[in-house]
């Protein structure tokens, strides 16, 4: 019998696209001149989708570099694991990366977009005295595309009113949208309802949108809620009244509040249940291996990390790290200005594998590596007191920030 | 001590070149196109063999070895792991870009996904870091720009500008 001639027709657009949505971005860039129907294609919402979708298992970083000589901000992205190996050969001594305008921060990074926010003030605080109004923007960035969108509607907030304002980025993949939240606080004011307030900006939209109040009193050390799971999450206090000393900050009066971007309707989740637990320094709200995770300064005496292993199961919490400064070889000495603040150790990302915390020292601005395994502790000296160091997870995508 | 034998229970699968091949209902279910054909009830696994004019012997055999490898080797200690990337690495150095296009088709036609989605991304590793004139030439795609617009495109890195302006 004769064997019948297969037509060989060429590859569909759906297997093309499946091929394509596992190269990373810079080769599609170049890939769009191979023909109209690819370029047309590599465009396409749902080759964006898929894409995202590869892209999110090779997590590099978004680092924060504020030059501490130069006081000047840049911005990079690198691979994790050449930064965690040689962080000194990822940050020069002249820090690389993109200069960043001073009135403009950085607020999250979610799905390849970097959300930075600006403010007419230049360092987003409510220093300034002469203005009863704070004008608050945002912009979107697609750091790999080379794509920013336009300012986002402008925020007007009360300065006589509100003190402190804590903002979080993140995307509901329900309504597929990118969401910006502005936290603002009160603390002076009497009545619970006149405390906060909740405002939602959606990518796209021509305006702003109040929400339902924030359900307890932000603890906004941070001013950055950290985006989990389709949820904002920020520190927040329990019973706060005027008067109260956020100095002295016990763990058992701190809550997280956690905001659902898709239905915009809150939950709390309690802390570690510790018991006879002195005051904690610095309590910091983190994402490090895909969970939230809290830090704390303990008697400045240690470094202490939980985590969160199961997203909103509170019997989940973990202890990972409780490790002395002595250990971390960090000399503590006390902070030199009365207040709220001491120094101390904040968690910048994890390995890959999970062995590997890296920490930045903020009385030295030294980075730390701390081997979680084997209890190792190694110190990237050469960037001592050059950097103050932040970092967010980043996906390189081809999501438009518009 | 003579056992009797176990009764049937294969899949026969006839390729369009060669004899027919059995393999067991657990492989035969990660190929969505001959899965439905299972549930079809008309169907009687154990007499009817399943013609597949589309697909040769060769790739057929090549989608069972690595399906039979890969459900072998579910675990995830390092040796396996490492084991596992010394197979795939072997399976696709047989290959020459033609035949992996051909397997690409097969393995699309009968739907495995695990086996589909192993050779897109052995095809994107392929592509990477080769001209968009080898890219082409692979596809067999037909440059339909003029030589004006794809050096516009070429230039600007980014798709599109629309909506952004400067500070």
């Amino acid at each position: 019998m004769e064997i019948p001639a297969i037509d060989q027709p060429g590859l569909s657009d759906d297997l093309i696209m499946e091929i394509l949505s596992w190269l990373p971005v810079i080769y599609l860039l170049q890939f769009r001149c191979v023909c109209k129907s690819w370029k047309s294609l590599i465009s396409l919402p749902s080759f964006v989708k898929l894409h995202l979708e590869r892209s999110l298992k090779n997590v590099n970083l978004f680092l924060t570099l504020n030059d501490l000589n130069e006081n000047a901000v840049s911005l990079m992205c690198c691979d994790k694991r050449s930064f965690l190996e040689y962080p000194s050969s990822v940050i020069s001594d002249h820090g690389g990366g993109v200069p960043l305008k001073d009135k403009y921060w950085v607020i999250g990074s979610c799905n390849g977009l970097i959300c930075l926010h600006g403010s007419t003030f230049e360092d987003g605080e409510f220093e300034v005295a002469e203005y009863d109004c704070g004008e608050y923007w945002f912009r979107f960035w697609n750091p790999t595309l080379g794509l920013r969108s336009k300012k986002s509607p402008l925020l007007c907030v009360d300065l006589d009113h509100f003190d402190a304002i804590e903002c979080g980025f993140g995307y509901d993949k329900a309504s597929d949208t990118y969401k910006v939240v502005a936290i603002l606080s009160n603390t002076s004011a009497k009545e619970d309802s006149e405390r906060t307030q909740v405002k939602v900006y959606t990518l796209g939209d021509h305006c702003w949108r109040d929400i339902q109040p924030f359900p307890a009193f932000p603890y906004n050390f941070e001013k950055q809620g950290r985006f989990l799971s389709g949820t904002i999450n920020t520190l927040a206090l329990q019973n706060f009244s005027p008067g109260y000393n956020l100095g002295k900050v016990s763990i058992d009066q701190l809550v997280i509040v956690s905001l659902d971007l898709g239905k915009e309707t809150y939950q709390q989740f309690l802390l570690p249940d510790v018991v006879n637990e002195a005051p904690i320094h610095n309590p910091t709200l983190v994402v490090l291996m895909d969970c939230l995770c809290l830090s704390y300064d303990y008697k400045t005496t240690h470094f202490v990390l939980w985590q969160m292993k199961e997203y909103g199961i509170e019997k989940s919490w973990t202890q990972v790290v409780n490790i002395s400064y002595e250990h971390l070889q960090i000399q503590r000495f006390p902070f030199p200005l009365p207040g709220p603040r001491f120094y101390s150790s904040m968690p910048l990302c994890v390995s890959e594998n999970g062995d590997v915390l890296m920490l930045i020292d903020d009385q030295q601005y030294e980075m730390i590596l701390y081997n979680m395994r084997d209890n190792k502790v190694q110190h990237a000296d050469i960037l001592k007191n050059r950097f103050q160091i932040f970092a967010e997870d980043y996906v390189e995508s081809l999501v438009l920030p518009w | 001590m003579a056992k009797t034998p176990e009764p049937k229970r294969t899949i026969s699968l006839k390729p369009c070149d060669g004899d027919v091949i059995e393999v067991s209902p657990m492989i035969a279910k990660q190929m969505q196109t001959i899965q439905s054909f299972i549930e079809d009830d008309s169907f009687i696994a154990t007499t009817t063999i399943i013609p597949l004019p589309n697909v040769t012997a060769f790739q057929l055999s090549k989608i069972i070895d690595y399906l039979n490898y890969h459900s072998n080797s579910k675990a995830v200690a390092d040796n396996v792991k490492e084991s596992t990337k010394k197979f795939d690495e072997e399976f696709l150095k047989e290959l020459e870009h033609d035949k992996l296009k051909e397997l690409l088709h097969a393995a699309n036609y009968l739907n495995v996904k695990e086996v589909l989605d192993f050779l897109c991304q052995a095809v994107a590793d392929l592509i990477q870091d080769k001209s968009v004139k080898f890219v082409r030439k692979f596809f067999g795609v037909v440059n339909d720009y003029s030589v004006e617009e794809e050096e516009d495109i070429r230039r600007t890195h980014a798709w599109a500008f629309e909506g952004v302006e400067e500070d």
